[in-house]
């Protein structure tokens, strides 16, 4: 590997599902200090959102959609950076980083790895910072019950001391771009971390970490034990907007713990032609928005689920009592 | 009615009252203040029956329309337990092809409701 720091450096944003990571992102991108710098959006679900909701140009982003990239490491992520490659191949303005947003329910440690070890990726990157987001409101329940949460929630505060000294903890909000546009500069630290991850996974012989992920395997992407289902409810014709709330609400207080992840664009019909934005994780909503128009020419209703143990029949079913609902 | 169809239409009755009004808590301890919310299914009964209602007129079944209407009226709270008593009845006169129509819908509906509302327990119907 090639050891000098001419090579472009690369940020990797985890978090769990609705844990911020996308809003940070967004902040962090208006920033003069960090133009020019390339996004690659994971996400886990049927279909992608996340680069919707993004403020960037659509040239310096690259989705990686319906999958996690900790289980389609090396091939996706690798043809990701060819991808960006080429696109940015003969563009007058350098790039001059690249942040690396993963899916909510991703193990940043493969993805390290791969960063730092796979020959394509490391001539032209290098890792530079890895940084996670943690909701204040939900991440103590969180890390009790998701396996993942506690993974990527290692780099950070308390756990963060014990396994890597060296790093940072800025909250959101405060000093938001600073420290990604500095050089980190102490890769050892990330290292350290990440072969503590692996040690960990190796000996574990439960669950989604133990098949080391030091090779290609072919299984079902979006599957984080047996618990965990993620989906994607879609309408054709415009909803009562009165109805999706009502609906929400229901969901939210009778399996609010469940809902890991919720985001969507709803076609109302109070609001032709200004979709609304949702976002939600457990039994927290945080307020709508309306885009000002459609991003692109799909204007069905489509919302992203993330649950733990509520099958999208019913996420689905309820949908309907509630769709044609009068104001 | 057929006996397999007032059988299940009882097997549902159930299931509504034994659901129907239980509360469900949510967390009082969580940070972000939504603690100390209640909720019922009984609160979502005349949404249901609006949707029951909504869809057989605009499917055109008429007999399962005018079912809702008899013991269900628009605008009038309540309702579900005097359909679902109704189509249990084994001596009520319900055509039988309006009683399939809105049976199948009421399973589905009231099945997911209570499959959300205390997981695969209350979604377990006979």
């Amino acid at each position: 590997m090639i050891e000098t720091d001419d090579r472009i450096p690369v940020t990797v944003l985890t978090g769990f599902l609705g844990s911020g990571k996308t809003t940070l992102l967004n902040r962090l991108l208006a920033r003069p200090a960090l133009r020019d710098t390339a996004v690659i959006i994971n996400e886990f679900g049927e279909v992608g959102l996340d680069h919707h909701l993004l403020e960037q140009s659509a040239e310096d982003m690259v989705l990686l959609a319906n999958g996690c990239i900790c289980c389609t490491i090396r091939g996706d992520l690798v043809e990701a950076f060819d991808r960006l490659d080429q696109r940015l191949a003969g563009q007058a303005a350098p790039l001059r980083r690249v942040v690396i947003e993963t899916t909510g329910l991703a193990d940043p440690a493969p993805i390290l790895h791969t960063l730092m070890s796979e020959p394509a990726v490391a001539r032209r990157y290098r890792l530079d910072h890895v940084a996670t987001t943690v909701d204040a409101c939900n991440s103590i329940d969180t890390l009790d019950r998701q396996e993942e949460a506690v993974k990527q929630a290692a780099a950070l505060l308390r756990r963060l001391r014990e396994i890597n000294p060296g790093a940072d903890a800025v909250r959101a909000g405060r000093d938001d771009g600073d420290w990604l546009a500095a050089p980190d500069g102490r890769p050892r630290d990330v290292r350290r971390w990440l072969q503590a991850e692996a040690h960990e996974s190796h000996g574990d012989t439960q669950g989604h970490s133990a098949h080391g992920h030091g090779h290609h395997h072919d299984h079902d992407r979006t599957r984080h034990g047996d618990r965990i289902r993620s989906y994607v409810v879609t309408r054709d014709e415009p909803v009562s907007w009165a109805g999706v709330q009502r609906w929400l609400a229901m969901l939210s207080t009778l399996r609010g713990p469940d809902l890991l992840r919720v985001k969507g664009i709803v076609n109302v019909i109070e609001h032709p032609g200004r979709p609304v934005v949702i976002h939600g994780v457990q039994h927290v909503f945080h307020p709508h928005s309306f885009l000002p128009a459609w991003p692109d020419d799909d204007h069905r209703t489509r919302i992203v689920f993330i649950t733990r143990d509520v099958e999208r029949d019913l996420v689905d079913d309820t949908l309907r009592i509630f769709e044609r609902r009068q104001p | 009615m057929p006996p397999d169809a007032t059988a299940r239409a009882a097997a549902l009755l159930r299931l509504w009252n034994d659901v129907a009004l239980q509360h469900v808590s949510m967390g009082g301890a969580c940070a972000c203040g939504m603690g100390g919310v209640t909720l019922r299914l009984q609160d979502f009964e005349r949404d249901i029956l609006d949707y029951l209602r909504d869809e057989a007129g605009r499917l055109g079944e008429a007999e399962a329309h005018a079912l809702l209407q008899c013991h269900a009226p628009a605008g009038q709270e309540g309702g579900m337990a005097a359909v679902l008593a109704a189509l249990a009845d084994p001596d009520s006169v319900v055509p039988a092809a309006g009683a399939a129509w809105l049976l199948g819908r009421l399973d589905r509906t009231l099945s997911s409701f209570a499959r959300l509302h205390g997981g695969a327990r209350s979604g377990a119907l006979p």
